[in-house]
């Protein structure tokens, strides 16, 4: 089949529409609705990965002339750092569904249309191979994602949604004029295989690899561009969270390894070490700030500050571990964090406090929420056995070649990023039980359980063969490198 | 100048002979109109509007364009007649129950809206500046009376006065400019200030006249400086006359100018691009920034209506490039004008569906829980507000594309940044009532139910700027196509 992958993009629009026409209050049929049609979205893209060579070359490619008169065209494909996300989103939107069964009464259709609406946004993002087009998902992804914070978020919603908008805006139009000057540069065309390699003046390169950073270092986010993250993480309702941390986050540095770096060269490799330290600088202070939050959502959030830095020190290495175990990363905090987030909800949804003071000595009344929160934790700080030791061992192996002063900065924040989970840990559940309502607390129902345990397969899987995911990355590594690597010598390819 | 061949122009003039006609019905009918029919006027209005849209169309496709000194016919101008008559469509659909409300009378509000339209398309076709300056004056004063429409309420008076006021004075500097235009080429007609030979032997008559010609346009696109009349007369105006005038003379405007600097841009003494950019920088950046302190929706709209002619501006400047007016670029500029008018009606439409209450409801804080008792109303306020914005996949953001790569290609980086910096400050107060709509709660009121005409026009806005928003290319190939063979 021939538009595989634009199935996959535009199958949660079905859900959309089957939405609007459920009668006013059977809001159970909404769920099951939602929770079918995004069902859909995930078979697609296993099969799509399924069916993905991983040759290094962008595949199930699909080209239709879009706007005439501007050489605009609906251009997608997937490659080994894309693919990877996109079953990603594909997998975590039907467990966000599951996660808010109970919440929202009486407004759930309207979450549930932006859920589906952000997941096609998504996707979209990682597929669009034409400049104009991932411009188009990158925006128009806003909107929903702004609902979704300002709608059904907590205390100062209102000021993270907007927040979220104007920074994550500031960012994409400068980027929007940089595409527009590559289109004139690049002998207009908007397609992204074609303007890999092309002469770009040195100065110029200077300024788009300039605005197009900006825009991708507001979502990553590094430091010191992260200061939207934590407003819109902690006010995001549960199932926003997973999506920004699982998903968005991830759109940042997808844009550095698809389009900042390898369509600038030359001027990435100016900007390489900035951008390196940055990374080392993001990684230690999220990590300390982490450790000091009392509030168990915002902690997370400043952990993904950390991780999303080892993500980017990974590919700022252009080594080919480095960047693997950051394309590995990815995935690896989108499953960790996005199941963190998760289980953060359903205490939530008990307590109605996400306060650590609050808590202490959970294990004994929700004795499967710790176990299942003690796997993520230990995942999501990297023991060996779980996806994130993977991921981060590879990054550091790969940025000691490059670098080794760094690397050993962030080898401490690793030390440091695990001081601040456990010792949540161990106040959220270890110890007596200090208050009167937790004693009553009841453990995690079938459905939270069913809903973890595709995340924590996940852990372990990619924890102990992440084979099935690096033989289809290795080659699209390669190409990143190949393209990104700048020659003084030589010039440009 | 030859003589002027009459059986020739009927058929090329029909949208406008129709639309004067049809005004000139109006107000012999007004008196029985109700007797004979109750929507009588209503029907001949859009009637006659119909027809001239398909006279244009007819006009437009007949192709070879034609000069007959005075008058134009070539397809720019059947191109600003399409965006007209589709305002003024709109405007009166907008009209048809909110003109009761207001005790507004019928007769004489169509035919105004009718004659002001016909004074836009005379602009749009002016060969001359004498001509053009009557379309302006009939536009005007068509504008001038019906802002003053709502004869029980002083806020309307004091627009209309204001308007008129300004309006003229703005008239005055176009008239002095015409003079001196007069005293450099000999002759008011375009194709005499085409042929000023360059450097102009009047020099400073030449850049006086452009001036105050410029400063004369300035005032009726509300460009800043000469903006300061537009956000007392939007507010006071009857709704639906805001409506009208921040789309349908707005456009007739930058018609005007366009007109203008095709016939001197090519004249290099004047700094054509520093002149527009800097019109284009101050009148976006002042826009959005006031527009952030309103709490009156209405005045809100008129400061990013300031804003939205801003960017039009930023194309103007772009699309006259070494004295050449670069196709593309002013089709951009035409293509937003239609964009613009379009997301400025949906939302003055909505703004006269929540006016509905009985109070007047024009604050902000009007729009507290719209949502929940008018989901797709405040879905479609919503949709119009994005469009505004320039968020993807609207016709708001194909237009700001077109507009900015027209000035990118150009090489105006900074007038670019400028431009998509002030979108985001834009978005900040496009996004207040959708704040309100959806995340604030109020008081419990329901809206009268409304009326069919309404919902059409709110349905019909709410289409097209989605459906060109992702299909835009024909529209754009059509606006290039007419501006491909300018004559004078």
């Amino acid at each position: 089949m021939n538009s595989l992958l634009t199935a996959t993009i535009f199958s949660p629009m079905l859900g959309v529409l089957l939405l609007a026409l459920v009668p006013r209050g059977r809001e159970t049929a909404m769920r099951a609705v939602a929770l079918v049609v995004s069902l859909l979205p995930l078979f697609l893209s296993v099969v799509l990965f399924a069916r993905f060579r991983g040759t290094g070359e962008f595949e199930f490619q699909e080209i239709v002339p879009w706007l005439q008169g501007y050489q605009v065209d609906y251009r997608i494909g997937v490659d080994g750092f894309s693919l990877p996300l996109i079953v990603l989103t594909a997998i975590l939107v039907p467990l966000v569904v599951l996660q808010s069964w109970k919440d929202y009464e009486g407004r759930v259709r309207g979450f549930l249309i932006f859920l589906l609406v952000l997941e096609t946004g998504l996707i979209g993002v990682f597929c669009a191979l034409d400049l104009f087009l991932f411009y188009v998902f990158w925006e128009a992804m806003l909107v929903p994602m702004y609902f979704l914070i300002g709608g059904w978020g907590g205390e100062r919603r209102i000021y993270a949604a907007i927040k979220f908008v104007l920074y994550t805006m500031v960012g994409s139009l400068l980027m929007l004029a940089a595409i527009l000057y590559l289109y004139f540069a690049g002998g207009h065309s908007f397609n992204v295989t074609s303007l890999y390699g092309l002469n770009i003046p040195q100065n110029a390169q200077y300024f788009l690899f300039g605005a197009f950073a900006l825009a991708f270092a507001i979502k990553v986010p590094l430091f010191p561009f992260h200061t939207c993250l934590p407003d819109a993480h902690v006010e995001a309702p549960t199932g926003g969270s997973v999506l920004l941390a699982g998903v968005l986050l991830k759109m940042g540095t997808y844009g550095f390894l698809r389009f900042a770096m390898p369509l600038f060269p030359e001027a990435s490799s100016v900007f390489l070490p900035a951008i390196s330290i940055l990374a080392v600088i993001g990684i230690i202070y999220g990590s300390l700030v982490s450790m000091v939050q009392p509030d168990l959502k915002k902690l997370v959030a400043y952990t993904s500050v950390a991780h999303l830095g080892f993500v980017m020190l990974g590919i700022m290495s252009l080594t080919p571990q480095g960047v693997m175990g950051a394309s590995l990363q990815m995935l690896n905090h989108g499953v960790s964090t996005g199941a963190l987030f998760l289980l953060v909800g359903m205490i939530y949804e008990r307590r109605h406090t996400r306060q650590i003071a609050a808590f202490g000595g959970l294990a004994t009344p929700m004795p499967l929420f710790a176990v299942l929160f003690l796997i993520v934790t230990v995942s999501s700080i990297a023991l060996p056995l779980t996806n994130g030791f993977v991921g981060e061992f590879l990054i550091l192996a790969g940025s000691f070649k490059a670098n080794p002063i760094t690397a050993s900065l962030a080898a401490t924040g690793v030390i440091l990023g695990a001081v601040a989970m456990l010792w949540m840990v161990k106040k959220v559940f270890f110890g007596p039980v200090t208050s009167e309502e937790n004693k009553t607390l009841t453990d995690l129902s079938f459905r939270e359980v069913a809903l973890m345990i595709p995340l924590i397969v996940l852990i372990f899987w990619i924890g102990i063969g992440p084979g099935f995911l690096t033989r289809k990355m290795e080659k699209s590594v390669t190409k990143f490198i190949e393209r990104t690597t700048w020659h003084p010598s030589i010039g440009q390819r | 100048m030859a003589s002027v061949d009459w059986t020739a122009i009927i058929p090329l003039a029909a949208p406008l002979f129709a639309l004067l006609g049809a005004g000139v019905a109006i107000l012999l009918l007004a008196p029985f109109a109700k007797r004979i029919f109750p929507v009588l006027i209503l029907l001949v209005s859009a009637l006659s509007l119909v027809y001239a849209f398909f006279a244009a169309w007819a006009g437009w496709m007949s192709g070879a364009p034609l000069s007959l000194g005075l008058l134009l016919f070539d397809r720019m101008a059947y191109g600003f007649d399409f965006v007209l008559i589709l305002a003024a469509l709109l405007t009166i659909f907008l009209s048809k129950d909110y003109l009761p409300e207001e005790h507004i009378k019928d007769g004489e509000y169509y035919a105004l809206i009718l004659f002001a339209t016909a004074g836009g398309m005379i602009i749009a076709h002016a060969g001359d500046l004498m001509v053009l300056f009557l379309g302006l004056e009939v536009a005007s004063l068509s504008a001038y009376i019906l802002s003053g429409m709502k004869r029980n309420v002083v806020k309307s008076y004091e627009a209309s006065l204001k308007y008129f006021i300004m309006g003229s004075i703005a008239s005055g500097f176009f008239l002095y400019g015409i003079a001196m235009a007069y005293g450099a080429a000999g002759s008011t007609s375009f194709t005499a200030l085409q042929k000023l030979t360059i450097p102009p032997a009047e020099p400073i008559l030449v850049a006086l006249a452009i001036a105050l010609i410029l400063i004369g346009v300035g005032f009726k696109i509300a460009a800043v400086p000469f903006h300061l009349w537009s956000p007392d007369v939007y507010e006071g105006a009857p709704t639906s006359v805001t409506a009208y005038m921040a789309t349908a003379i707005k456009t007739a405007g930058f018609a005007a100018l366009i007109r203008i600097v095709l016939a001197v841009g090519h004249i290099p003494q004047i700094p054509w691009t520093t002149v527009l950019s800097t019109l284009a920088v101050l009148t976006m950046t002042v826009g959005n920034l006031v527009a952030i302190r309103q709490h009156n929706i209405k005045r809100m709209l008129a400061y990013s209506s300031i804003a939205h002619a801003g960017y039009a501006l930023v194309g103007v400047a772009a699309a006259l490039q070494k004295n050449v007016m670069a196709e593309s670029t002013l089709a951009a500029v035409l293509f937003y004008l239609f964009a613009y008018s379009l997301m400025t009606i949906g939302a003055f439409a909505v703004v006269i569906a929540i006016g509905r209450r009985g109070d007047q409801a024009e604050e902000l804080t009007d729009y507290a829980g719209l949502a929940e008792k008018h989901p797709y109303l405040a879905a479609a306020m919503a949709l119009f507000l994005f469009s505004l914005t320039g968020m993807p996949p609207t016709i708001g953001f194909v237009g700001k594309f077109y507009l900015f790569s027209g000035a990118i290609e150009a090489g105006l980086y900074g007038l670019v940044i400028v431009g998509v910096l002030n979108s985001v400050v834009s978005a900040y107060y496009y996004l207040g009532p959708i704040v309100k709509m959806y995340f604030q709660k109020r008081r419990d009121y329901a809206l009268p139910p409304l009326s069919y005409t309404l919902v059409a026009t709110i349905f019909l806005c709410v289409f097209v700027i989605l459906y060109l928003g992702l299909f835009p290319s024909n529209v754009f190939l059509m606006a290039r196509e007419s501006v491909r063979e300018i004559v004078f």
